[in-house]
């Protein structure tokens, strides 16, 4: 099961991170003396540097390349994506998270394969 | 109207992500976790987008979410808010853990899982460069 208590995998010990709490407007810097209240907690150090490396390292240019091979391939499923391999693919979200739990992956990067628009249009959220 | 120039402050950023091309348009994605219902982790594909507050994920994976309340929504295109499921799960990005609120509701993008909004931006500093199709982090703001 991944059931792990970080998305990163096996659990690990969390803290508060001290200067998070710099974003509030206190005018005295927090630190272990000050603990601050933030609700938001890191992952230890491993835990940032892989979540940093993975985001700059996968640098998403290979949705380029693979988007409409996986359109074509997967229409309208939910696959898994790693690597620049599909590891599964389903009709129904959950059953793929089965099948991903399944085979030991955690935090699988999940995309569901909607067709692209034949005529563009331009967002404004 | 006159411009004053000012001398900004100077700011570090220690990551860069690369905005994504899909379609022959580029975007600011961003790799986003989130804890289930299944007390699993899965990580979506999200719109950097400033002018949003919650982060938004399409109705396609409400089930797989808490179940939540109705909220009120604006949007674009709107002329009054419209209702909108509201639910809450543990967010992961760049290594950060928080509980957040997300909103369930249609986005108009194929490919994405949703909109990255500023709820999601609290802890971090972002440098954004439209023309040179980057986006910069800094995890000490």
């Amino acid at each position: 099961m991944l059931n792990e208590s970080q998305p990163g995998g096996a659990t690990q010990a969390i803290h508060y991170n001290s200067w998070l709490a710099n974003i509030a407007t206190t005018a005295r810097p927090s630190g272990p003396e000050n603990p601050s209240p933030s609700l938001f907690v890191y992952a230890d150090e491993s835990g940032i540097e892989e979540a940093v490396k993975e985001q700059e390292d996968d640098s998403l240019k290979w949705i380029a390349d693979y988007l409409k091979q996986w359109m074509n391939d997967y229409p309208d499923k939910w696959i898994v994506v790693k690597n620049k391999e599909v590891l599964e693919s389903s009709e129904d979200l959950v059953d793929l998270l089965k099948r991903a739990s399944k085979a030991g992956i955690r935090n699988p990067l999940v995309l569901k394969m909607e067709p692209l628009p034949l005529r563009k249009w331009r967002t404004a959220f | 109207m006159s411009q004053v120039k000012r001398n900004g402050p100077t700011k570090k950023f220690e990551i860069t992500i690369p905005f994504t091309e899909i379609n022959g348009e580029w975007y600011p994605i961003v790799e986003v976790s989130f804890r289930t219902v299944f007390n699993e982790w899965l990580k979506l594909l999200l719109i950097f987008d400033t002018g949003a507050e919650p982060i938004v994920l399409k109705p396609d994976y409400a089930h797989v979410f808490p179940s939540g309340t109705e909220e009120l929504l604006g949007g674009i295109g709107e002329e009054k808010p419209h209702t909108a499921l509201a639910t809450e799960t543990e967010v992961e990005f760049l290594g950060l853990v928080h509980k957040c609120e997300i909103v369930i509701d249609k986005v108009p993008k194929p490919f994405v899982a949703g909109i990255f909004g500023r709820d999601g931006f609290k802890a971090f500093g972002f440098g954004f460069w439209e023309s040179a199709r980057e986006l910069y982090v800094t995890l000490k703001p």
